[in-house]
């Protein structure tokens, strides 16, 4: 995809989404998600994609799917670590962070709610179905923490 | 490793069974599958290894692998590379053959959840134009014990694509 197709996409759904290009980092609103540019970026392409881009029959993610992603980080605490992200060949799109033995990893469907695990070594612990609109689950904090190393 | 390779050398015709049980004391002979990796959205960015979303087609059209015990290397770089000719001729140039991870079958099917039930099926799906083809399949369970799943599946295959 070349960038600028890419960009006006972005635009576009962002426009729709009322997502500016750039994160103001004041508070109130669906702008002030705790994300840079390049993921938000890369979410956002994720609805772009062509059909069978895996080579195995791989669907875009639809905007709902998009939005959810997007809107996760509405009660997403500025000092976790950011996530990577991840889609699906059936276009779900997925957020981890992994390290120090820790795990975590979020599908978004477009259902507005998410499916989370959140395992260290030692322990496991997830959810099925946990709305978009909901603070964070403290488990999820607390291994998302745990995945890089206290500043 | 394959059955046949155990039952290599001379003096095996009349022992097959002790020479099986003495290599493969799991009842099993089956060899790796290899799954080839086409997406650099499959990839992360930063490790360059694969992500667990690469796997998740066990869920429902079924991970399409290839059995190196019925293939070369050769055959899967011709595949790959093949595959990625043809897309490219009708237009569809983001494919790239990035090469190939493998995964132990019979971990594959060792793996369990919570509770013992079996986790991951592998059907032999041979095509007529690709005889070693298979499918990896996930038994259905709660969608965060899947997801648990699908990430210790991503644990039993090679981390980073290579090229066979």
């Amino acid at each position: 995809m070349m960038w600028e197709q890419s960009f006006s996409h972005a635009s576009r759904v962002r426009s729709v989404l009322r997502v500016p290009i750039h994160n103001t980092g004041t508070v109130s609103s669906r702008a002030d998600i705790n994300i840079n540019n390049e993921l938000t970026s890369r979410i956002v392409e994720y609805s772009n994609l062509a059909d069978d881009w895996d080579g195995y029959g791989g669907k875009a993610a639809s905007l709902a799917t998009v939005m959810d992603a997007l809107d996760f980080f509405r009660h997403y605490p500025m000092t976790l670590p950011r996530p990577k992200s991840m889609i699906t060949g059936a276009g779900v799109i997925g957020l981890y962070w992994e390290g120090n033995g820790c795990y975590v990893s979020i599908d978004f469907d477009g259902s507005g709610c998410y499916c989370y695990i959140a395992d260290r070594s030692e322990d496991e612990g997830g959810e099925d179905r946990v709305s978009i609109s909901e603070p964070l689950p403290q488990r999820l904090i607390e291994v998302i923490a745990d995945t890089t190393d206290s500043p | 490793m394959e059955c046949g390779d155990a039952l290599k050398g001379s003096g095996a015709e009349g022992n097959r069974c002790i020479r099986l049980a003495e290599t493969k004391p799991d009842c099993g002979c089956e060899a790796d599958v290899a799954r080839l990796i086409y997406s650099p959205l499959h990839i992360d960015p930063d490790t360059r290894e694969v992500t667990e979303a690469a796997f998740s087609d066990v869920k429902d059209k079924g991970l399409s692998v290839q059995r190196e015990g019925h293939t070369t290397p050769a055959a899967l770089r011709a595949l790959g590379e093949k595959k990625r000719a043809d897309d490219w001729a009708k237009g569809k140039t983001d494919r790239v053959f990035l090469g190939i991870v493998t995964g132990p079958v019979q971990a594959i099917r060792e793996l369990t959840y919570e509770g013992g039930a079996r986790t991951f099926c592998v059907y032999d799906s041979a095509l007529l134009d690709q005889r070693a083809h298979a499918d990896v399949c996930q038994v259905p369970s709660s969608p965060s014990a899947m997801k648990r799943a699908r990430k210790k599946l991503r644990d039993l295959f090679q981390r980073m694509p290579r090229m066979p």
